[in-house]
């Protein structure tokens, strides 16, 4: 097989290079001139209205910083746990409803439902569904005979309910991208297995998990990024409180910058979620995106 | 020809800029007006004081807007000023004042406030709450004291009288409240917030034991005795009677859900003024106390933004805000304590509740006027939950917030 590069002439490069253009002036200017201003503002005491440099100051301080602390490990475990649990109920909601079934589309579409409602208007459902006096979980519960539980109101129990709240609202939107992956399978493999008298669930295994592999790196990458960023429903279902048990690097950057105003702080908290992000997508990478 | 059709195209050019010019001097200066607070109440006295004032300043326009208590008003603020175009006009608490002053975004209006004729008729209390380092910024045109709230109902039907003190609290909160049979508290004897924006209850009690959060020199002092009591006292009272609830979401006592509470004056307003139901049914009180009568007592304040164009007219706006007149409307509408001495009998003769709030103003402390204050509110959360929820014992976890409040100075 041919595997050298196809040369372009001067023309073609300069056409190229002439449509990225406008690309790349928004790209430097909104993504990359930010990026930079940040990882400076964070060497230094920047508060709105003065910035002086600080060095190191600031990353020091991240490390005793027991708010800091518990974002970062309620951020780690949001993530593993969101992540997780919708790569594997994303494809096997998919796997369920990846066949010509009647009443199955419409089964469909009510799973994509949530992904299509905003995380404000969950977030709004989801706190009157967990009201510890009024809310219709605890209703449920006394009317079986047992004891409401505090959800959110408790240290043990309020990361849970936000990780529980994002898969709901985002299995939908796994399963479709599954779904999208499953049904690109040529039927003809799946029939040859037959033939050779593969059960379902050596198909799923040897066929379909194979074969979606490209897919399960794309959801990888989107949930992880998506968990990583959490914040809308930090500020409505919790405030990060009790205790910080639910605060996540995102709030405590919102925290730091927009309340306190600690700009330079919060940029040195924004430069360790770069970080973060960084390495997480170079492993999945490294890792998941090998197709061979 | 040629003459006469230069003549008509001067002529019209000449028309056209006398057309222009006469619109530019009638354009009215644009004031932008950001306030904290979103209640239907305050909006509804805001929507007419900007009227009225617009009717008889027909040259300046107000652009108001308002945002939640809490993070949402310095959010906004913070990014309207970083953006160079901050609002002309600020109405914010005392929370604000030593910060935003340090940050250079609240003007000094001594002079405008030294040769203003009702200067002396504001209360002398309202006028310390917007002065910092000797300069006035803000002028008081509310206080938001937090009063005892108590279902007046529920206390004869039980016989009990309103609770002055906190062994009355504990044994009143104890008989209102109700429990099912797994021992959960279906109905809170007296509801106390467990999370939220600002958890200003626990300075209720902390002011009521004699304790302050700050030294004559301006440094935090969260550590003390009188804060070791007020804190084990909520901590063995809550779980017997207590329903959890955050801040930012409705006291059960709104609910219908609890007998006794600490309620902002004004929140209680709109649940009278939505609730016929509970027409005879609640009172209010100073918050019982364990030796000092005092409360928390906020203070809403009109400050001039450093971006402000036109001081002079935001001033304007400003006196004409503190005017008798709109005073006791924003009284009548929001049942707000008034800020001018002088109206303080016509205040308490027209609502019997009214006395309460002026005695509630009267015994108010408010926030910590300090640089440190916006940290001092995020460290007091935590303290308060480490007990609750963190089983720490009350002098280690004063002691964990004084050191990290000391901590947070150091930025």
């Amino acid at each position: 097989m041919n595997t050298r590069p196809i040369r372009y002439d001067k023309r073609d490069t300069l056409a190229a290079w002439l449509m990225l253009t406008p690309f790349l002036i928004f790209f430097a200017l909104f993504v990359v001139y930010p990026i930079i201003m940040n990882i400076y503002y964070s060497f230094t005491n920047y508060n709105l209205t003065s910035a002086k440099w600080v060095g190191l100051k600031n990353y020091r301080r991240l490390l005793k910083d027991n708010a800091f602390l518990m974002a970062l490990k309620n951020t780690s475990i949001y993530a593993l746990f969101s992540v997780a649990a919708l790569t594997v109920f994303g494809f096997l909601t998919a796997s369920a409803l990846n066949r010509e079934v009647r009443g199955l589309r419409f089964i469909r579409t009510l799973t994509i439902f949530p992904y299509a409602t905003s995380m404000t208007a969950v977030s709004m459902i989801w706190l009157m569904l967990l009201d510890p006096s009024t809310g219709l979980i605890n209703k449920m519960l006394r009317l079986v005979g047992l004891s409401g539980v505090d959800w959110l109101f408790n240290v043990h129990t309020a990361l849970p309910c936000l990780i529980f709240v994002n898969i709901w609202k985002n299995i939908g939107y796994c399963m479709l991208i599954y779904l999208a992956g499953m049904q690109s399978i040529p039927v003809e493999v799946y029939e040859a297995a037959t033939v050779d008298g593969a059960s379902e669930g050596q198909k799923l295994l040897h066929i379909t998990v194979p074969m979606v592999r490209p897919v399960t790196f794309f959801v990888l990458i989107t949930t992880m990024l998506e968990s990583f960023k959490t914040f809308e429903q930090v500020k409505l279902m919790t405030g990060g409180d009790p205790l910080y048990s639910t605060t996540t690097i995102v709030h405590q950057i919102y925290q730091r910058g927009f309340a306190e105003f600690k700009m330079g702080y919060a940029a040195a908290m924004s430069v360790v979620l770069l970080i973060i992000v960084l390495i997480v997508t170079l492993i999945n990478y490294r890792f998941g995106g090998r197709t061979e | 020809m040629k003459r006469i059709f230069a003549l008509a195209i001067a002529l019209v050019l000449a028309l056209g800029c006398a057309c222009v010019s006469a619109e530019s001097t009638a354009e009215p200066i644009k004031l932008t007006f950001q306030r904290i607070g979103s209640d239907a109440a305050e909006h509804e006295y805001w929507s007419w004081v900007i009227e009225a004032f617009e009717k008889e300043n027909p040259d300046v326009k107000i652009l108001y807007d308002d945002a939640a208590i809490g993070a949402d008003m310095d959010t906004k603020l913070n990014t309207l000023f970083s953006a160079n175009d901050g609002p002309d006009l600020i109405g914010h608490g005392i929370l604000s004042v030593a910060s935003r002053v340090e940050q250079g975004h609240y003007l000094p209006v001594d002079d405008y406030f030294n040769a203003w004729e009702g200067k002396d008729n504001l209360m002398s209390s309202v006028l310390a709450n917007g002065t910092y380092k000797g300069h006035v910024y803000g002028i008081g045109y509310s206080s938001t004291p937090y009063v005892f709230a108590y279902r007046s109902d529920l206390l004869e039907e039980a016989n009990l009288k309103v609770p002055t003190t906190w062994e009355e609290l504990a044994e009143t909160a104890r008989a209102l409240t109700v429990k099912n049979d797994n021992g959960e508290i279906t109905f809170s004897g007296f509801c106390f917030p467990s999370a939220g924006g600002n958890l200003v209850e626990l300075d209720v009690f902390v002011y009521g034991n004699g304790g302050s959060y700050m030294d004559e020199e301006s440094n935090p002092v969260m550590t003390g005795d009188e804060k070791i009591e007020a804190i084990n006292f909520l901590k063995e009272l809550l779980p017997d009677v207590n329903i959890a609830y955050s801040n930012s979401d409705t006291n059960p006592f709104i609910k219908g859900q609890a007998a006794m509470t600490l309620i902002n004056n004004v929140a209680l307003t709109s649940m009278m003024a939505e609730d016929s139901e509970y027409a005879g049914k609640v009172g209010i009180a100073l918050p019982p106390n364990n030796g000092t009568e005092a409360t928390f007592s906020g203070c809403n304040m009109l400050f001039i933004g450093r971006d402000c164009a036109d001081t002079d007219a935001a001033w304007r706006f400003i006196e004409f805000v503190m005017t008798e007149e709109s005073t006791l409307k924003r009284a009548e509408i929001c049942s707000i304590p008034v800020t001018l001495s002088s109206l303080s009998d016509e205040f308490i003769a027209m609502d019997p509740w009214n006395s309460v709030r002026l005695d509630c103003v009267e015994h108010g402390i408010g926030m910590p006027r300090a640089v440190w204050s916006p940290s001092f509110q995020t460290i007091r959360n935590e303290l308060i939950q480490n007990v609750l929820f963190g089983d720490m014992d009350a002098e280690t976890a004063l002691n964990t917030a004084q050191e990290t409040l000391e901590f947070e100075m150091d930025y």
